[in-house]
């Protein structure tokens, strides 16, 4: 019996597949001309089972249905026979829509599953991450002991840290998962050496032992939830390649394969290697599915004597590597810093069982890491060196959900090497969106809708394989930024930004100035400051600066990043000037606040799902009668064009352009700010002739046309100007000049997000998604019940007659030291009573406050872990309760507040010297 | 080879030129040329500057790249101790005045590479590197072969020397004619008074060069135009040969012998690896003013004449090497000379190539020049892994052991298979060592396959900007900054030598 998973999984689930098996006539058949033409350095490909001498196997199996007309039409339509395809329509079978094709276009797991290493781990990144891979392993667990098979070990697993930061990264993730009943323990290197022996532990600072863990057969996990999905009626079919999906009025209409044409209602792009190509070939409009192929290596030794069989999965991420037993022997595999991707034109259509040709000198930096850790492996031969092709997206996480282009188009793809971990709860959410319109957890950080087109582009994606592929091992500090794949897009002022200091930080991929160096900041004393660390970073003096400008003088903040759209009438039966109501009805439809305001007012409001969660929270100007500008957070491009478009007046009366280009934003925030502007504007800033939240078309210097907002999302006074884009520059230098003696200076998001934390406001994509109402964070005075009726009012209502599940709360951290004490960076615990309560958003210094300022919701859970409803939220907040907010493994008090804090909330006046009186 | 300075650089016609480039390109690139004397004169700056061309390239990289190869030559074959060898040359002087030959003695299994360097013109060069191999297989040849040519059965120009790779031939036929009867010549009088005993390598090397430069110089002498053995075209070239000069290097490599024979500044350079490291073994020695025993030599030879002799470290004041072929104008008697100046055939044009005085001042006691070689034997041993023959362009722009340097990092880098496939049952271990060492010789691999082209790039910059300014001097002053530069490379097999190492021991 051959070592490899994929003759195990021939074995244990009865599949069988001649192709595999005669190397011959599977090199004949497998180069295409396409595949020498797109990837002339991939052409040799190798087998396995022959090293082994596996005599030809008998007649092919079909692992599927047997051959049978396709259907003429099914409600779903699933593209890919890998782990995750499978596990969407058995998640979708699960919950009664058995009406599901998965169309495999060559055999079962062929593509990336097969040489899967199969490790479950469920010490994830996140909160999302850890409950999505913990579903998957329970399920997995659940079928081993139900005797499906699947080759489950429970061998537990041991990440392992060289240094102190990860060390603090490891407790950071203990404390989440002790949250979530994960048992997980922080081990010492003597501990970590009884675990496993034959461990190098002298130069390791600790770990985390996590004994739930284990690792399996990938293959046959995909072959289980194939049978189940089949026994309730889903279609699994084999040698079929999805050609097109055809689309209509912007809805999937069609998938048009090899073998035919199938309407259906939903597709599942789950194609893995071939998915952005798969999305190209979408009629008439193309799908963006950003991932790229990446070369993964990994190593099987012969058995090696005295090895456990249930040896932990070790895991060494300074090392880069990690470790699993395999057929006595040990299987050590990485993710190194510099690698190399692959199929940078595309997967060619046919490679199904096949690897890519192993280049031992790029895993020379793995092999003496593994080497490293574990001496056993010294003497220890070779079985195979396995490099396989695996998918990776810009940011190393999952591709999932409806696509911005494309309605019921779904995506479950990108899995970044950890497919089999994620497959259970990947597919549970997936099926879960589909059925129900929106998955049971948060998914915004796996949303496809969070990267726009140019996150497509080949070569983008091809830089930043070399940060998101090692992303798996190397430590990422919190916030810290991509260096590949940069300065793409910039704002007018970028230029005049970085010779005035400013380091720069992305958000989809709009380079935006976090904070100015000051002057000492290069200084030989600040050498050990670091930029990303858990503790207090070198920017904290600049942001401190900075803050204090915005609060006692003015500053300038470029918001160009903002996604902002304009909503017009503009079709001549329905001009602008008529009295017709097309945008403001479209708009009171999806707003839950009252947008219809006089022209020149500004509302903050939230559009609201039907559950009443934030699908996206705005800002939104009333520039004429059926005329509005409308400013989202910048990760809200794709995801709130989509939201838009999609309930759209059929008749096209209401036309959407999204302006993001068009205008750059300056922020002009601080006392002076008033004055400022009215020295460059000639008009009247008084606040009783510019009222806050009003806005008003005015010329700046010598430019004209900059739209003037009396608001900075940060709670503090000032202006924001939304300038045509090349009278940016203009209008910056005026401004600059005009503000020398009002201490003007530039500032950047740190500031304005410290003054927003500091201020409780709360931010889409970071406080806000879309599973939080407006009454849960304190903007229930933004819901207007009596206007008339709104997507999500019914659940809105049903909230504030009944109570709510969370409440958004103000922390101020007591007895903690800025300087000494790790920072809280968002994900932390809160724990009221001793009781986890939930968890924090966004985390940062309020330097009015003199304290650390942390935002989180606070939920009651039950006894299981279960969400109650809140009757009184006010009073289950702040009565009777004591909260700690726990920062990797230590918790430190906390005072709670559900208002803006008092002193935060007085303007500074700004105090002029009063001129002579006359006498 | 900058020699004949008899065009000022710095008149009024080059000034221009001369000061922008300077401008531009010295203060980023180390000056190469020691003669130039650019720095010497101080010009009005223009007003107009022009591009750095070192920080602005005018060339792109694939275009530097192209112009480096476009005279590499690569050999693969296996003859004797020679796995391969390759080479590579550079133009400074338009036309170049370097020269290559290599060819096998049919006769025996000796090699020969030569390197050959001219100034004054290309004439010289060209003719001893078309010669001086076939000159060299006459002065090894047996007594049978040697009759087999007397009787007209062999041809001494083609049947005793194959030559490899590209060489540049000489077309006229008349010239050619006159050679081959030279040859002949010589053939004729080594079976008659000492031919090769099999014994004596160096003193056959040393009686080829002699011959020929003896022949160079006799075929000009306006009594063959007198006699009516040539026509005046045919004269005019060996005038033009004779009237110029050639340097010249030439390994004989037989066995483990290797033999260099050097006349001038032309150098060979051995690559030894000893204990891991690389040394740099000169196997010749320069022929001009910066050897004393040169220097030496010639004072001895022409005593009280000294000061006229060697003026600016030059041969009167004008010649860099103190040894070299051609160059009649040092070797010839005043009275030829003079000759030469009255004879009625020759237009005056024709001389005044060579400058107004044809004699040199204080010419007394001629030949103050000739072409003997020094011959250096060295014994090939397994160490020994290649050997460096270039014209002194390479030398003046790197050291001998920077190029063994280059050369062995090269090598090493190349030498790396692209796909290393660990062998059957070789423990984990035993790989990564494998794999280690592959790491430090993959970062070695360069650019340029050609290991002279490595080298070529590797003395001009080897940053692209600098590289591209070299490529980009113009046609009046490039002189100034590079000589042409040929650069030979000569790979040995070890495993051969250890053989006959073995043997030779036994």
């Amino acid at each position: 019996m051959s070592w490899f998973p994929l003759n195990r999984a021939m074995g244990t689930a009865g599949v069988k597949c001649l192709k595999i098996t005669s190397p011959s006539i599977f090199s004949r058949r497998i180069l295409p001309s396409t595949f020498r033409a797109a990837a002339p350095g991939y052409v040799k490909t190798r087998l396995f089972s022959t090293a082994e001498g596996d005599s030809p196997s008998p007649e092919p199996v079909s692992l599927a249905t047997p051959p049978k007309p396709l259907p003429q039409q099914a409600r779903v339509v699933v593209c890919g026979g890998g782990v995750v395809g499978l596990s969407v329509a058995y998640h979708l079978a699960e919950r009664g829509w058995t009406d599901v094709v998965v169309l495999e276009q060559g055999k079962v797991t062929c593509g990336t599953t097969w040489h899967s290493v199969g490790l479950v781990s469920t010490m994830k990144a996140t909160r999302t991450d850890m409950a999505m891979t913990r579903y998957s392993a329970d399920l997995y667990k659940q079928w081993e002991a139900e005797g499906e098979g699947v080759g489950w070990k429970q061998c537990g697993s041991l990440n392992v840290a060289r240094t102190l930061d990860r060390m603090i990264h490891l407790k950071r993730q203990h404390a989440v998962a002790k949250t979530m009943g994960v048992e997980s323990q922080v081990v010492t290197p003597a501990e970590i050496q009884d675990i496993c022996p034959v461990l190098r532990v002298d130069d390791l600072q600790g770990g985390l032992w996590i004994p739930g863990d284990g690792a399996l057969t990938a293959p046959d996990v995909a072959m289980v939830f194939s049978r189940k999905a089949k026994a309730k009626g889903v279609q699994v079919i084999e040698d079929v390649g999805v050609e097109k999906v055809i689309t209509e009025n912007g809805r999937v209409s069609k998938v048009v394969t090899s073998a035919g044409n199938i309407k259906c209602e939903y597709f599942v792009n789950s194609a893995g290697l071939w998915s952005r190509e798969l999305g190209k070939r979408t009629d008439p409009r193309r799908v963006n599915v950003p991932l790229h192929a990446c070369e993964h290596y990994y190593l099987v030794t012969k058995p090696i004597t005295g090895t456990n069989p249930l040896m932990p999965v070790i895991r060494d991420y300074d090392g880069y590597v990690y470790f699993r037993e395999w057929n006595g022997g040990l299987l050590g595999g990485g993710f190194e810093p510099s690698p190399k991707p692959c199929f940078h034109q595309g997967p060619p259509d046919k490679f199904e069982f096949q690897l890519l040709q192993e280049d031992w000198d790029h895993f020379q930096v793995l092999l003496t890491e593994i080497l490293h850790r574990v001496p056993a492996m010294e003497t220890a031969e070779i079985r195979q060196l396995v490099n396989g092709p695996e998918s990776f997206t810009p940011d190393s996480r999952w591709l999932l959900g409806e696509t911005a282009e494309v309605a019921n188009y779904f995506v479950a793809t990108g899995m970044n090497s950890s497919g089999i971990a994620g497959a259970g709860g990947v597919g549970k959410q997936v099926a879960d969106w589909i059925i129900d319109g929106r998955p049971s957890l948060n998914m915004w950080a796996y949303d496809i809708r969070r990267f726009i087109g140019h996150h497509n582009n080949k070569r983008f994606l091809r830089d930043r394989m070399q940060e998101s592929f090692p992303a798996t091992a190397v430590l990422k500090y919190p916030r810290e930024e991509y260096t590949t794949g940069r300065k793409l897009r910039c704002s007018p002022l970028h230029t005049r930004q970085e010779v005035a200091g400013a380091v720069f930080g992305e958000t989809m991929a709009y380079e935006r100035a976090m904070y100015f160096k000051l002057d000492d900041d290069d200084s030989p004393e600040n050498e050990d400051r670091r930029m990303w660390t858990y503790t207090k970073p070198m920017w904290f003096e600049a942001a401190q600066e900075e803050y204090w400008a915005c609060k006692e003088r003015v500053c300038l903040m470029d918001m160009s990043s903002f996604a902002k759209f304009e909503l017009e009438c503009i079709s001549p039966s329905h001009s602008t000037l008529s009295a017709s109501e097309e945008v403001v009805d479209f708009l009171q439809k999806l707003c839950s606040n009252d947008i219809d305001v006089d022209i020149g007012t500004i509302v903050h409001t939230g559009m609201q799902n039907k559950y009443g969660g934030f699908e996206n929270d705005t800002t939104i100007a009333r520039l004429d009668h059926n005329h509005f500008y409308m400013i989202c957070p910048a990760t809200q491009q794709s995801r709130a064009w989509t939201w838009l478009a999609r309930h759209m007046p059929q008749d096209g009366s209401v036309h959407l352009r999204d302006v993001t280009s068009m205008f750059s934003g300056i922020n002009i925030i601080g006392p002076h700010a008033q004055q400022l502007l009215a020295d460059v504007s000639d008009i009247s800033t008084s606040r009783s002739d510019f009222r806050p939240m009003s806005c008003k078309k005015i010329d700046v210097g010598s430019a004209s046309g900059v739209w003037a907002m009396r608001l900075t999302h940060t709670g503090e006074d000032g202006f924001i100007l939304y300038i045509p884009s090349e009278y940016a520059l203009h209008v910056y230098d005026i401004l600059m000049s005009a503000g020398k003696d009002y201490g003007v200076r530039n500032a950047g998001y740190y500031a304005l997000r410290h003054l927003r934390i500091e201020n409780f406001f709360a931010y889409w994509g970071l406080d806000l998604d879309d599973r939080t109402t407006p009454m849960e964070c304190g903007r229930g005075y933004r819901v207007k019940f009596d206007k008339g009726d709104f997507i999500g009012k019914a659940a809105l209502e049903q909230q504030r007659d009944h109570g709510v599940n969370k409440r958004f709360v103000h922390f101020q951290l007591e007895d903690y030291d800025v300087n000494l004490d790790l920072w809280p960076w968002g994900g932390e615990p809160i724990y009221r009573n001793g009781r986890n309560a939930g968890l924090t958003t966004t985390c940062g210094f309020g330097f009015a406050l003199d304290s650390m300022v942390c935002l989180g919701f606070v939920r009651d859970f039950d006894d299981k872990g279960v969400e109650q409803i809140l009757k009184n939220s006010n009073d289950f907040v702040m009565k009777d309760a004591k909260y700690e907010i726990d920062i990797a493994g230590t918790r430190f008090p906390a005072k709670p507040s559900i208002y803006t804090p008092k002193q935060n909330v007085t303007y500074v006046d700004p105090s002029f010297i009063p001129a002579p009186q006359k006498v | 080879m900058y020699r004949w300075v008899k065009v000022n650089p710095f008149d009024g016609k080059h000034a221009k030129v001369v000061e922008t480039w300077c401008r531009t390109i010295s203060t980023a690139m180390p000056k190469r040329n020691k003669a130039s004397g650019a720095n010497l004169i101080r010009f009005k700056l223009r007003n107009a500057r022009i591009p750095d061309a070192v920080q602005s390239p005018r060339l792109t990289p694939q275009m530097v790249t192209s112009i480096l190869r476009m005279n590499e030559e690569a050999v693969e074959e296996s003859y004797g101790p020679v796995r391969s060898y390759v080479k590579n040359q550079l133009q400074s002087n338009k036309p170049i005045e370097d020269r290559s030959a290599q060819g096998h003695l049919v006769h025996g299994s000796a090699s020969l590479f030569g390197v050959f360097d001219g100034h004054g013109g290309c004439a010289c060069a060209q003719a001893v590197s078309d010669r001086l191999l076939s000159y060299i297989a006459v002065a090894m040849a047996e007594h049978d072969i040697l009759a087999a040519i007397n009787n007209g059965k062999l041809d001494p120009t083609t049947d005793l020397l194959q030559h490899i790779g590209d060489t540049n031939r000489l077309v006229n036929t008349d010239l050619a004619t006159v050679h081959k009867q030279s040859l002949a010549n010589f053939a004729a009088e080594a079976m008659a008074i000492a031919h090769f005993d099999g014994e004596s390598v160096k003193d056959a090397l040393v009686s080829a060069f002699l011959r020929l430069d003896r022949d160079i110089v006799t075929e000009a002498l306006p009594s063959n135009l007198q006699g009516g053995s040539m026509d005046m075209s045919c004269y005019f070239d060996t005038l033009a040969i004779a009237f110029s000069g050639a340097v010249g290097c030439v390994a004989y490599i037989d066995g483990t012998d290797l033999f260099l024979a050097n006349v001038g500044d032309t150098q060979a350079v051995l690559g030894v690896h000893n204990d891991n490291r690389w040394e740099a073994v000169p196997l010749s020695d320069t022929h001009n003013a910066d050897n004393p025993s040169e220097v030496e030599r010639i004072t001895r030879c022409h005593p009280n004449e000294a000061p006229n002799i060697i003026k600016n470290r030059r041969l009167f004041g004008e010649l860099v090497p103190l040894r070299a072929f051609g160059d009649v104008r040092y070797k010839w008697t005043k009275t030829d000379l003079k000759h030469l100046l009255n004879t009625k055939q020759i237009p005056k044009h024709v001389m005044s190539v060579f400058g107004d005085n044809l004699i040199p001042h204080k010419y007394r006691t001629p030949p103050y020049l000739d072409a003997e070689p020094e011959v250096m034997h060295h014994i090939l041993t397994p160490k020994d892994k290649f050997l460096v023959i270039a014209s002194d362009g390479l030398w003046e722009c790197l050291s001998p052991d920077k190029v063994i340097q280059l050369v062995a990092g090269h090598l090493d880098g190349q030498q790396v298979l692209v796909n290393y496939k660990p062998n059957e049952g070789a423990t984990l271990k035993e790989v990564n060592e494998v794999l280690s060492n592959r790491r430090v010789s993959l970062k070695n691999r360069a650019l340029d396959s050609n290991t002279a082209t490595h080298l070529l790039r590797s003395a001009l910059g080897p940053d692209h900007g600098q590289v591209s300014a070299q490529l980009t001097l113009p046609q009046p002053i490039v002189r100034f900054y590079r000589d042409d530069i040929t650069i030979t490379v000569i790979f040995f097999d070890s495993e051969y030598i250890k053989d006959k190492d073995i043997k030779h021991t036994r």
